[in-house]
Order: structure tokens, then C-alpha cells, then sequence
């Protein structure tokens, strides 16, 4: 088990979990978001490939309404 | 037709999404806009509540998304904005917007130059929301913009043209398209920003807090028409006394 800081709150989370099961644990559409590791964005086409460690900074962002 | 970067549009009225009363009255008014261009923003989701999902129906409406920078205080923040939107919304248009003054979102013309030159030599395709400052606006497309927005008057505030003798200038000098934004506030100053020959307009609050929003978006669809088609037809000369339009016959001393 793992610590991460998810959206500014700290989750726990099993260790061999990757970005993408992250997303799909979470009940988000992966189609419509991007994310943040760290303070830097994470092409989609890594997400499967990159695993969560232990103190990770994980941001997900949506499009909002504005103008 | 209007191009921007390698994007055409039929339709020179572009729309914000913003500040609608639900999604669906949103999505209704874009329709009726027209429009082919419209504005989102990027934000944190917060896991603990449901989002809505605007990109899906709007997508399946067939317009281009144009991302926006809205919250970034300065240059570094809002490249990033950018990248996190392109990543997103796999597009490299972005509207580069940086206003950290929270009372009259006034763009701060330094950090917005900053960041429009890293931009587009990263590849975006760059639309800066700036003063109706001329020379800024040429600093701008010096840098490589694909066109400038400067505003009509401070985002939001319906006030219309304030800048008006401003965006002439810019309209006048630049080689690149130029969009009026902000502060448009109701259809005849829209038609009226197009009569002057800019190449496209960007609405939001006039139509999204209308009573009426729908009916008001095919207002603003008649309204940058007919301003456009002014401007093509080229508007007569203004003169200060009066020249007569009928002959002038002297019936009293026949």
C-alpha cells in the first residue's frame, strides 16, 4: 500500500497500481481529462505505463464551462 | 471565410460557454448561435462531486473547442494551461488569456506577451484576450499569433465598444485576424465591431445571462451577419453638414 496526494487529498492505494487504474478506480472518463503527476502533464498514451510510488502529486483536470 | 492558423469558419461569431443557467440552455443557444468556435475553460475536478460533460455534446455538434487560459496569474501557468488543454482536447489552439486582477480582469500585456512567444514556438496556434492596444497587438503578431482578441471593454460587463477608436486602429494595421472579445454586451455593438471590419467577434455573457438566451444567440447570428456584409458593402462616407438625397425644387415660387 502506497500514500498519494489525489486532487489535494491524501488516498491510499495499492502499490503496483498505474495511472490508468487509477483513472478507471475513480469512475472517470478517461476521454475527456488530462493529468498532472507531479506538476507535469502525463501524455494519455503513457498513463498505462507509468505506476503510482509512494508521496506521488496526482492532478486531474476537466473542460469546464467559460468563455 | 475566416482562417485562423490552418482552421476556417463560415461563421464569424464565436461563442463562450460560460455563465449559462444549465448545460442544456447552454447547448441550445450555441446551436442557435451558429457558431463553429467555442470556448471552454480547464479546472480540477473534485472527485467528491458529479461534473458535468460539455466537451462529448459539443463535440457531437460539430464545433472546434477553443481552450482557454482563464486563472493562469502569469506566463509559466498559462503555457502549462495550454499544454494540460492540448493533451485534453488534443488541440493546439488555445486562447491565451492572464488577468490576475479579480476586479476588472484586465490582461496583464507583459506576462501575455511571454507566454504567446514560448507558445507559438511550441506549435500552438495562439489567440491572445489583450488590451486594445495597437502596439501590443503588433508586438503580438511578430511573435507568431494566429490572431489578436483585444476587448471592447472589461469581460462581462455588457459596456459594449468603449475601446472603439482603439480597435480601429488595430483593425487598420494588422495582418492578422482580428477578434473582438469581451464586453460586448448586445447585438448592434457586435454588428457594429464587424462593420468596422473586424474579422470576428466573441460573445458570451450578453447571450448566456439574457432572460432569453436562445432567442438572443440568433440575434447576435443575424447581428455579426449583417455587420459583416455592411462591412463588405462599405459603409458611406460621414460628413458633417447635411447633402441632400432628394433634388432640391423650389415649389413656392413657381
Amino acid at each position: 500500500m502506497i500514500t498519494i496526494e489525489f486532487n489535494g487529498s491524501a488516498e491510499n492505494l495499492d502499490s503496483n497500481a498505474n495511472l490508468l487504474q487509477l483513472i478507471e478506480l475513480k469512475n472517470l472518463n478517461p476521454k475527456s481529462l488530462a493529468l498532472v503527476l507531479n506538476d507535469q502533464v502525463v501524455p494519455r498514451s503513457r498513463w498505462a505505463q507509468i505506476e503510482c510510488q509512494q508521496s506521488d502529486k496526482i492532478d486531474i483536470f476537466s473542460a469546464v464551462a467559460g468563455g | 471565410m475566416l482562417s485562423i492558423g490552418n482552421h476556417n469558419f463560415e461563421s464569424r461569431l464565436f461563442t463562450g460557454t460560460g455563465k449559462f443557467s444549465d448545460a442544456k440552455t447552454m447547448l441550445a443557444a450555441i446551436s442557435a448561435t451558429e457558431s463553429q468556435l467555442v470556448t471552454l475553460a480547464m479546472k480540477r475536478i473534485d472527485p467528491s462531486k458529479d461534473f458535468d460533460d460539455l466537451l462529448t455534446p459539443l463535440q457531437q455538434m460539430g464545433v472546434k473547442i477553443l481552450p482557454n487560459t482563464a486563472g493562469a496569474r502569469n506566463a509559466k501557468e498559462a503555457v502549462f494551461a495550454a499544454e494540460l488543454a492540448s493533451e485534453m482536447l488534443g488541440t493546439k489552439l488555445i486562447k491565451l488569456e492572464i488577468h490576475p486582477d479579480p476586479k476588472y480582469l484586465m490582461p496583464d500585456a507583459v506576462e501575455t506577451l511571454q507566454a504567446a512567444e514560448t507558445l507559438c514556438n511550441k506549435g500552438f496556434t495562439v489567440l491572445p484576450y489583450v488590451h486594445a492596444d495597437p502596439v501590443l497587438c503588433y508586438r503580438l503578431e511578430e511573435v507568431g499569433c494566429a490572431a489578436v482578441m483585444p476587448l471592447g471593454s472589461p469581460i462581462g460587463s455588457n459596456q459594449g465598444l468603449a475601446t472603439e477608436p482603439f480597435l480601429e486602429i488595430i483593425i487598420e494595421q494588422a495582418n492578422i485576424p482580428v477578434v473582438v472579445d469581451a464586453g460586448i454586451g448586445a447585438p448592434s455593438q457586435a454588428c457594429r465591431a464587424m462593420e468596422m471590419g473586424a474579422d470576428a467577434v466573441l460573445v458570451n455573457t450578453a447571450i448566456a445571462s439574457s432572460a432569453d438566451p436562445v432567442l438572443m444567440a440568433k440575434c447576435f447570428n443575424q447581428a455579426v451577419k449583417t455587420g459583416r456584409q455592411a462591412y463588405l458593402a462599405g459603409l458611406g462616407n460621414v460628413t458633417k453638414q447635411a447633402e441632400h438625397t432628394s433634388p432640391l425644387t423650389n415649389f413656392l415660387n413657381l
